[in-house]
Order: C-alpha cells, then structure tokens, then sequence
C-alpha cells in the first residue's frame, strides 16, 4: 500500500481538484484506491455526493483502529471508497497535542488499513500544523500544486525550508504546477524561473480551466464526467507521472494458476 | 473493499418493472437495460477447466477466463485475463500470448469448444439518494438457452455498498416480502441445476464400482463395457481432428480392453480368448502411426532445444514432413472410423460384451472376483520382482521394454481393482508404481524414437536419387537428435534400475503380501522360485 498526499500550505491552489482526479483515475487502474478527505470543509466527499456518517465520531480516529473502517463509504465508482470529512476534523490539532507519538499517528492509523487498499490519497487542509507533519510522516509521497506565481514560489521555498529544518526528506515532495493560464506572461516566466531552480518539477501541469471548475455541478471528477477535455487529459497525464514515481501495486486479484 | 454480492431467486413473473416499483418508494432508480446476447462457454471434451476450478466464457468479441468461484456476470472487468476475438471459433486454437499460456497450464494438449450456449440479458438498477449518490446496486440477470428456451434462469444480485448497509437490509427486507428467495448458489451454480451447463463426467481413468462378489465375468462385462463407451466417446473428436488426447484416450480404452482379457484369459476358451485378443489388437494397431506423428509434432519445440542452430533448418523440413505424413494418416483413420466395417466391428464387440455369461466359458469365468484378482496382482508383482533381479549393466534393452509391459499390466490390475481393497494402500502402491512407470517410459519413447529416426532417415536416403542441399541438413539434423536421444537414453537407463531395486524392496513386497497373498498365488510364486 501506498499514501500519496495532495498538500500545500497555500489554500485554493487545486489540491482538492487533483486528488478527486487522481484517486479516480488509480481506480479506473484498478487500484483498491481510498480517498481520506482530512479537509473539514468537506470538498473531496462533496464532489463524491458523499456525506460523513452522522454516528462517526472524531475522537476515535487516532486511538481505535476498527471506528476508522466505519466511517468509510463506497463512491459510485468501482474500487473507490471515501473516508469523508467532518467539520469536527478542525479539532484533529488539539486532539494530537494531548497525544503521544503525536507526528506519527496518522500513519499508524492508516497502516491498519494495507490489506484493504492499494493506495491511499489524502487530500489535506491547507496549513502547517501539528496535523501536517502526520501527512509528511505517513505519506510516501506529497503532491504540492502550484500556481505559478511569486506567493505560490514562496510556500514552497517555506515548504523545502521546513523539511530541512524539521528532518524530513526534501524527496518526498513533488511539486508541479497547476491551474497555469498560458497566455500570462507572469505565469509563463515563473515557470521557467521554478524549473530552473526545481528540476524534479512534474512535467505535467494542470490548465486553469472551466471543465475543472464544473466539477462543483457535476459532483464527479472532471476524468469521468468529461474525459475528453484538456483538463481531464492533463489529470490523466499527471496520474501517468505520480504512478511511477510511486511504484505503486495492485494486489493480485488474479490468483496464479 | 472486496464485492460482496447477495443473490436471489425471483418468483416467475417478478419484472424488472416490478422491482423498480418497490424500490421508487424510497430512491430514484437508474434502470439500464442490456441488450440480450449470446453467451458461449469454452471446456475441453473433460471439462479440464471447469474441474480444475476455471471457466472461460465468449461475450462480445472478448473471450474471458475467471475463477469459478469468482464468475458473477460475463460483464466482470475483473477477470484473470481476457483475449480480443471477432468471432467464437469451432476449435479455439489461441495464438500465444499471456491468455493461452495461462489456459495451456490446466489444459495442456487438448482444445477448447464450446459448451454451452444462453443468451445473456442483464438490467442494471442503481438506487439513487436525493443527493444523486448510489447507495445500492442490483443486477437482474436472464439466461436463457438458445436450443431449449425451456431452461431459463433469472436470478437478482444485490450489491450493498460499503458504508450504506441500512440500504442493503431495506432491500433485502422488501425482497423476502414479496417473495424472493435469498440463495448461496453461484450463477453458474444456478445454471448447473437449471440444465444450462452440463458439465461432463468423462475420465479416461473411471471406477467400475466393484464389489468382492461379482464373477469374474461379470467384472469382464462391467469392466469392457464401460471401456469400450468410453472409446466410442472419442471417435467424433478424432474424425474432427479436435485435439491429440482423443486419440490418446481412444487408444487407452482399447490397450486397457486388451490388457484385461489377456490378464483373465482363463475367463474364455482359448479360442475366444484369441479371437478377442486379435480383433483389439487390430484396431489398436490402425492409429499407431497416426499416434506417434502427434507425439513427435507435440514435442516440437522440445526437439528444437536438442540442436545448435545451425542445424535447425534440418529440424524444420523434418517436422514439416511429419505434418505432412500426419494431415495424410488422419484423413485414412477418420475414412475407417466411419467405415462400415469398423462400425459393424466395434458393435459386434459391444453386444458381446453385453452378455459376458454367453461369451466367457472358460474355467475363470465364475470364480469370485476378489479371489482372482489377489492372485493376478500378487502374481505380477512377482513376475516384475523376478525379472528386475536379473537385470545387469550388460542385460539388452528389450528386456527392460519386457519389465515396461509388465509395470503396465500391474498397473492395470491395481486400477481395475482398486474397489476391491483400501483406497489409501491402493493409491500408495499406484504412486510407487508410476514412478518407476514414467523412468520406464521415458527410457522405452527414446529407444523407439531412435529407431524411428533412423528408419527415416534410410528411407530418406533411398528416396534422394541425387543428394540435395536439403537433404543433406536433414540427415545432419536426424544424426543430431539420435546422437543427443541415445545420450538421454543412457542417463534413463540408470534410473530405471535405480528405481526397480526400489520397487522391489522389503517395503513394497510386504505391502503386496499383506494385501494381495493367496495360498494359490504363494503356491505359484514358490514354483517359480524353484524353476529358477
């Protein structure tokens, strides 16, 4: 099992966009994919049309292993579940502060759940927290979009910093740059800036585009409701890049003969 | 996240329509109806697949392997592979590729046909919340077969969803109210006992069913019977040239027949006993050559290991002859299996048989079953024991062909009669046995492929008046491979003596005494003692 996060310090820069993608796309793969949707505005669960179990609990999340499987749903799309989120998640902060091992929970949590899913996608809040340095312990690897411009290069120089100075590996992070609107010179001349000063920057970049955005009206992902436009082929793209830079694998469904 | 998938019995005139009444009450209900379709099932004539827990399936150009266990609905995108096909072939002869690989695991020589064929009509019902998420699935699923639309299954899959099961439990509550039967059947289990699929029983290696005491004639009848319908089942697949083990099996049937008379001749006068002996013998002796070209084409690849590659392009106009020899030999034995005086033949033995009282009038013929066969069984155990004692570095290889029919003839008995005595003894002593059988053969097929190269190649050499380039790589070829056979057949040679003096020890023998050890058959053993 793998853990691939969808994170970045700087709000509305395409994080929920790009795991409601992703994890569409690993299990339209054919990945045993779950989608962990830790932002308590609820994004990710809203485009799936799913809602929290009213029973589910928060404070169990970190210390009793068998509540986290009931709060899990299946999306309308085969091999796809959801673990959506509640507003209540904006207290996971607290609930770690009064925790021991309180970095490495999230990890152990999910870890429980290898034997069920291939791939695990966390779509994250946007902040640096307590709650943030789970994801960067738990996570194999981390999605950071990008909106080429000076603030967007400044989180992720604060991002880089604080994984240096925090122990973490810098190699976990894959940036790549998202919501780009071509035709500005501003957004052109940052990304050949950011690809200078970041080789290991994807190749794929995401448009700004207007099918992405009426994922909102849909409530599906833009890879299934409009497969064949330029946002949804980008995603597709970006999925070919994240999978093998994860070497992720699908159980063996097919038993050997 | 495994599928769970709950299946139901529906009432006769329970309609999707019906369905979708019920479940309007509580959610808006997506209905897709999929257009009915012809659903062909694939197995070799034994059902090679199916006994091994598989099934392969034609649908929509697509042909499809899955685990028994796991085949829910020919739609599945979860199968264990699938292979693009524009139409459903007669014979499926798959062209290499992961597919056939997998297929060729469990089915090894044999073919492909089809089985079984339905038409296959689903509905899709996706039960919507007012928010337009899925909380449930279910399939309705109709088959229907195509000759007898008579048998017919219509079976419903709920589908409950992770996360949602209060749904599930409505729509489980609103099915058993109107009468639907919850059922832990498989679809094709369903299919099964509606007489859609009828998976064969056939085996080359049947039980007769003995019981100690039966007559020795009647056991002759039960036995020949039996063998010869068996033989009788694989004549359409040779005149079709469907795959080699129909000869094979054909061939099996009738050598067991013949075996068994002459290991109970005493059963018939001598004159019977003759008659019988030449007339199996006869019909065996039609497919020989056809048999042994399928051998060699079977083993092709395994020749082309044997030789550098320099001496491949000889290998390649050997094996095209064969081909050629073998298209020639089929269409003569598919001629006489259609003839009329093969068809007369094997009914007339088929009538004997019938009433063995009026066929076998020799002293055997009413002696208890049980008695008969301790004695033969201990009996040709000995004659084995006796004869592999004599064997030496120095001893020629027709003898050890000699102990090759013998272990053939034990081996025989021991699976006539295995009724008779303790499964597990029975089974121990038969793997003991084919063991030393396999060293057998292995040694015996390199001596005759030797030979028959050799004859090849002289009447190669006979037929070229002026010697060609490409009879000269095809006697390079053939020196090649009789050079590498002989070298194998050394190595053989070894292991079978290894395995006779293992066959023969202390453990096997008291096996076979404490089993199988009749005064008579002690008598007899004790003379031959002496005789030597």
């Amino acid at each position: 099992m793998k853990i691939l996060a969808s994170y970045s310090i700087k709000g509305g820069v395409g994080k929920t966009a790009t795991s409601v993608n992703l994890a569409h796309l690993a299990a339209t793969h054919g990945y045993r994919t779950l989608l962990f949707d830790l932002d308590p505005q609820g994004a990710s669960s809203f485009y799936f049309r799913v809602r929290p179990s009213e029973k589910c609990k928060t404070k169990f999340f970190f210390s009793k292993e068998k509540k986290l499987q009931k709060n899990i749903k299946a999306s309308d799309f085969p091999y796809l579940d959801i673990l959506p989120a509640k507003l209540s998640f904006r207290n996971f902060d607290i609930m770690l502060n009064y925790m021991k091992k309180s970095t490495t929970r999230l990890h152990k949590t999910l870890l429980t759940l290898k034997k069920e899913y291939d791939l695990i996608l966390i779509d994250c809040p946007p902040s640096i927290s307590l709650l943030s340095e789970n994801v960067f312990n738990a996570a194999d690897k981390i999605l950071i979009p990008l909106i080429p411009t000076t603030l967007s290069e400044r989180t992720l120089q604060q991002l880089t910093t604080f994984f240096s100075t925090h122990g973490y590996r810098n190699k976990k992070l894959i940036p790549f740059f998202s919501m780009v609107q071509s035709q500005k010179k501003l957004h052109k001349d940052a990304m050949t800036r950011l690809r200078k000063q970041y080789p290991h920057l994807l190749e794929t970049s995401i448009p700004f585009s207007a099918d992405i955005e009426k994922m909102g009206v849909h409530r599906e992902p833009v890879t299934a409701f409009a497969k064949d436009t330029t946002g949804a082929q980008a995603f597709m793209a970006l999925w070919e890049e994240v999978e093998s830079k994860l070497a992720c694998t699908k159980k063996k469904r097919a038993l050997s003969i | 996240m495994e599928r769970q998938l709950l299946r139901y019995h529906l009432p006769k005139r329970f309609s999707a329509n019906k369905l979708q009444q019920l479940l309007n009450t509580k959610y808006q209900i997506y209905q897709q109806a999929l257009p009915s379709q012809t659903l062909i099932f694939y197995d070799t004539f034994e059902w090679l697949l199916w006994k091994k827990g598989f099934v392969c399936w034609y649908f929509q150009n697509q042909l499809s392997l899955q685990r028994r266990d796991h085949f829910c609905s020919p739609y599945d995108l979860y199968t264990l592979d699938t292979l693009e096909l524009p139409s459903p072939p007669e014979i499926l002869n798959i062209a290499p590729s992961t597919f056939a690989q997998k297929v060729q695991k469990i089915i090894k020589a044999r073919a492909l046909t089809p089985t079984a064929e339905v038409q296959f009509a689903s509905t899709l019902l996706d039960c919507k919340d007012s928010e337009g998420k899925t909380r449930l699935r279910l399939q309705l699923d109709t088959l229907q077969s195509q000759s007898q639309p008579r048998h017919k299954v219509k079976s419903l899959i709920v589908q409950p969803l992770k996360g949602y099961t209060t749904d599930a439990h409505f729509c489980q509550q609103l099915l058993t109210q109107n009468q639907c039967e919850q059922t832990s059947k498989t679809l094709l289990g369903e299919m099964e006992a509606h007489g859609l699929i009828q998976p064969s029983h056939y085996s080359i290696k049947p039980t007769f069913n003995l019981t100690p005491d039966l007559s020795v004639h009647e056991v002759i009848s039960k036995i020949t019977s039996h063998l010869l319908a068996l033989a009788r089942l694989n004549e359409t697949g040779i005149v079709n040239d469907i795959d080699i083990e129909f000869l094979h099996d054909y061939r099996v049937a009738l050598r067991k027949i013949r075996s068994l008379t002459t290991l109970l001749k005493h059963a018939f006068t001598t004159e019977k006993f003759n008659e019988l002996k030449t007339s199996f013998g006869e019909l065996g002796k039609q497919t020989n050559i056809l048999r042994d070209l399928d051998v060699y084409l079977n083993h092709q690849a395994d020749f082309t290991q044997l030789l550098p590659d320099s001496l491949q392009s000889g290998l390649h106009i050997l094996f095209a002859d064969f081909q050629q020899a073998r298209t020639l030999e089929q269409n003569k034995i598919k001629k006489h299996l259609k003839s009329r005086n093969y068809l007369k033949k094997i009914k007339q033995l088929e009538t004997q048989f019938q009433s063995s009282a009026s066929l076998c009038h020799g002293p055997l013929a009413n002696e208890p079953i049980l008695k008969v066969a301790k004695e033969r069984i201990y009996r040709q155990y000995h004659v084995i024991r006796k004869k592999s004692k004599r064997i030496t570095p120095e001893t020629p290889d027709e003898y050890v062909h000699d102990i090759r029919i013998a272990c053939k003839k034990l081996r025989y008995l021991l699976e006539f009669f295995a009724d008779l005595f303790p499964e597990n003894e029975i089974t121990k002593l038969v793997n003991a046995l084919k063991k030393l059988q396999d060293h057998l053969g292995l040694f015996n097929d390199l001596c005759v492929q030797q030979a028959f190269l050799q004859d090849y190649y002289h009447n190669q050499l006979k037929k070229a008046h002026h010697p060609t380039e490409e009879i000269y790589q095809l006697c390079l070829s053939v020196g090649g491979v009789i050079a590498v056979l002989y070298q194998k057949q050394l190595q053989a040679r070894n292991k079978v003596t290894n395995h006779l003096s293992s066959f023969i020890d202390k453990d096997v023998r008291q096996q076979i005494s404490h089993l199988f050890s009749t005064a008579e058959g002690e008598k007899h053993e004790n003379t031959c003692e002496l005789q030597h």
